[in-house]
């Protein structure tokens, strides 16, 4: 109710447009309820009840039958008509036509307006009206209305026009007879039922209430109601639609707008309420066959329908998860495993994978086909059994045991894994089996372009020795779609922007601290030492030796070292010479 | 030794390639007999969503709305050594295009792992993730 009130608000603002007689024509009983807007209060002094224009044979009685056709819009000319102050004839006119009125459009030499009854009013002027210098005064009346370009001064205008329009606290807009808006209408020919002014209009609208509620969109001579489907698209909150007093023929004009989810619509005074004057139940079922969940029609509460239990589809999708584990300890196993996995594999060498590879370890790529072309560098060997038949190739694409594993895997482009895109599932965690899945998005660094893919990645873990090594792995790569690669790429900005900074702060932290002493060591527990990073490193006895030295013999620290150096790739490569 | 490793190869893709049609057909058409291809004690992880158990799982996917996968990539390998022993198990992934009531339809990836039960095939693990960007206020 209190979005009534606001339309009626923005309605005081053009008091003059209020007398159209084609407004008459509705038959439906809702009609009478209309006289409680504050403009229609003002409108009826000045108007007197006219018949329904479907009888305007009687209407143009005693006159002579105009030859005029019934159309939405005419123009008006005034031949000679520059001998006076146009303010002087526009008065002339409505004095002499009273108590019609009209509101001309564009007023020049000549002027439009919109209304049939007004047409031929102004029509029978002609030739009766005497000036005070004895000029009769001609006035020609004829269908038509100007055509012209939407420039960005005239969207400037709109813009402005429409603001007044607009009303915060209800989130409604009132574009209703848009074309005699009082600031636009001298200047130009503003009318909605024109489908590129609607566009125009719709689109700036959409770019500065995208979340509109309410629209008035009565009064605008709207006859194909197509083009509306765009409020479908543009505002998904929209709740009240007034339509009203247009030129809508059928019930299934309403398809183009079905998808809106109405509350209340307003659809009295267009044409196609009259081929339900006496069947008010049907008109309202018909309508809320396109809206079922319409609450009011034409100002009339509706009894609240009655639906079928049934839940809503959509609504019964669970939300995607990051991570599912069952385990807190695997989860901690698992992701220390690929923390240092993934640091390897995106390092320049990834030789060192060799440890986390079992020795009879299994190890097959699969590519999205549809995306092949776009996945250069993964050409290699995508091992579709959809696609490859013959029992050769399918031996030949999966690698068997660790060298040709690692190997295989030192072939494929360098990477830089986007950590934060990950997910991680644990779907089977035993004594002697981890199942791991990882998805997520990497760089591909072997071209300027550094593009980006998409991964979903298995391993089957098996313990061995102190950790776990890969006993099954199967890799799956694809193409993002474009909206996750826009998406993408405004995160890596982000991202970069910050790393830059925190670089700077990490730099200068650590030349503050101190070197951690620790206590002496004996020989035989060093000696221990080095074969264990030589081990996990890959690194051979020399340079883990150096590299435990360099970090005053702390285990973890070696370690932190040697990736945090592999990850740059500033170990030269004799470091893993044996 | 090594004869026998390629027969095994070749056993997991077919039995693959098998499994994927009745797996899909069943999921978008009779989905309510889908847990007969579970096994008991089944697990199954749903974009991060994991349910245990096949009652759990019937009912996990008797809830989602009504679906239609395409298979675009597939991929078997066998899974030997000490820890399955003598059980035949095999690792199964597939890429495809999964829509729900057909609304559009998206990238998804399934990774299985069946395993031979007498003389039935069921699955022990089932993960089923579709290629989006989570945000990262996701947990």
């Amino acid at each position: 109710m209190s979005r009534n009130l606001a339309f009626a608000n923005l309605d005081d603002d053009i008091p003059m447009i209020s007398n159209n007689n084609t407004r008459q024509v509705i038959l439906n009983p809702s009609n009478r309820e209309r006289g409680d807007r504050t403009w229609r209060n003002v409108s009826r002094g000045r108007n007197s009840p006219m018949p329904n224009r479907n009888f305007k044979g009687g209407q143009a009685g005693s006159r002579r039958p105009p030859p005029l056709r019934e159309s939405n819009w005419y123009r008006v000319t005034i031949p000679y008509g520059q001998k006076y102050e146009r303010e002087f004839i526009i008065n002339t006119l409505l004095n002499y036509i009273t108590p019609d009125v009209f509101v001309p459009i564009l007023a020049i030499a000549s002027f439009y307006i919109d209304d049939y009854k007004t047409a031929i009013a102004l029509q029978s002027c002609d030739y009766k009206i005497t000036m005070s210098d004895g000029f009769k005064l001609q006035v020609k009346v004829k269908p038509g209305f100007p055509v012209y370009d939407i420039d960005d001064k005239l969207k400037e205008r709109l813009k402005q026009a429409m603001g007044k329009r607009y009303v915060q606290d209800t989130n409604a807009l009132n574009l209703s007879k848009f074309h005699l808006d009082p600031d636009l209408c001298s200047d130009y020919f503003c009318a909605l039922f024109h489908p590129v002014m609607m566009m125009t209009v719709l689109d700036i609208v959409a770019e500065y209430i995208p979340n509109l509620e309410a629209l008035n969109l009565e009064g605008n001579k709207l006859q194909n109601i197509e083009r509306l489907n765009l409020l479908t698209k543009k505002f998904s909150k929209l709740k009240i639609l007034f339509i009203g007093d247009n030129k809508i023929r059928d019930i299934h004009q309403l398809d183009a707008i079905k998808n809106l989810k109405l509350d209340e619509l307003k659809l009295t005074g267009n044409p196609v309420c009259n081929k339900y004057k006496s069947r008010q139940n049907d008109y309202v079922s018909d309508v809320r066959r396109k809206f079922p969940k319409l609450l009011r029609l034409d100002g009339v509460e509706l009894p609240r329908p009655i639906v079928f239990d049934v839940v809503d589809e959509a609504a019964k999708i669970p939300l995607s998860q990051r991570m599912f584990v069952a385990d807190v300890k695997a989860q901690e196993i698992a992701s220390q495993f690929l923390q240092q996995y993934f640091t390897i594999f995106d390092s320049e060498n990834r030789q060192p994978l060799l440890d986390a590879y079992n020795e009879h370890a299994y190890f097959s790529v699969t590519i999205n086909a549809s995306n092949n072309n776009k996945l250069n560098g993964y050409y290699l060997e995508n091992r579709n059994l959809l696609k490859i038949n013959d029992t050769i190739r399918r031996q030949k694409f999966l690698k068997q045991g660790r060298l040709p594993v690692v190997s295989f895997i030192s072939e494929m482009p360098r990477t830089r894994h986007l950590l934060n895109t990950f997910t991680m599932d644990l779907s089977l965690v035993t004594q002697t089996i981890m199942f791991i899945t990882i998805t997520g998005y990497f760089q591909q660094l072997d071209n300027k372009e550094e593009l980006i893919r998409y991964f979903n990645r298995t391993f089957i873990i098996v313990p061995e020795g102190e950790g776990y090594c890969i006993r099954n792995e199967q890799l799956h790569i694809s193409q993002p779609s474009e909206v996750q690669l826009k998406e993408l790429h405004q995160q890596l900005n982000q991202l970069n922007a910050q790393q830059t900074q925190s670089e700077t702060e990490t730099l200068s932290s650590t030349e503050v601290a101190k070197p951690v002493q620790s206590t002496e060591l004996n020989d035989e527990v060093k000696k221990q030492m080095t074969l264990t990073l030589s081990q996990q490193t890959n690194m051979n006895l020399e340079w883990s030796l150096k590299c435990l030295q360099e970090t005053q013999w702390i285990y973890d620290n070696a370690i932190a070292a040697f990736q945090e150096f592999f990850k740059r790739g500033q170990i030269p490569p004799q470091a893993f010479a044996k | 030794m090594e004869q026998d490793l390629k027969a095994k190869i070749d056993h997991a893709c077919r039995t693959a390639e098998d499994f994927t049609k009745l797996y899909y057909e069943s999921l978008d058409k009779r989905r309510y007999l889908i847990s007969r291809m579970y096994m008991d004690t089944a697990t199954l992880i749903w974009n991060g969503n994991g349910v245990t158990g096949k009652e759990t799982i019937q009912k996990f996917w008797t809830d989602l709305p009504p679906s239609e996968h395409t298979v675009h990539t597939l991929d078997a390998q066998p899974i030997t050594g000490p820890e399955v022993a003598n059980q035949l198990t095999f690792l199964v992934k597939i890429g495809g295009q999964v829509k729900y009531d057909e609304k559009n339809s998206k990238s998804f990836n399934q990774t299985f792992l069946i395993t031979a039960i007498g003389d039935k095939w069921k699955i022990v693990s089932d993960c089923f993730r579709a290629q989006e960007l989570l945000d990262n206020n996701t947990s």
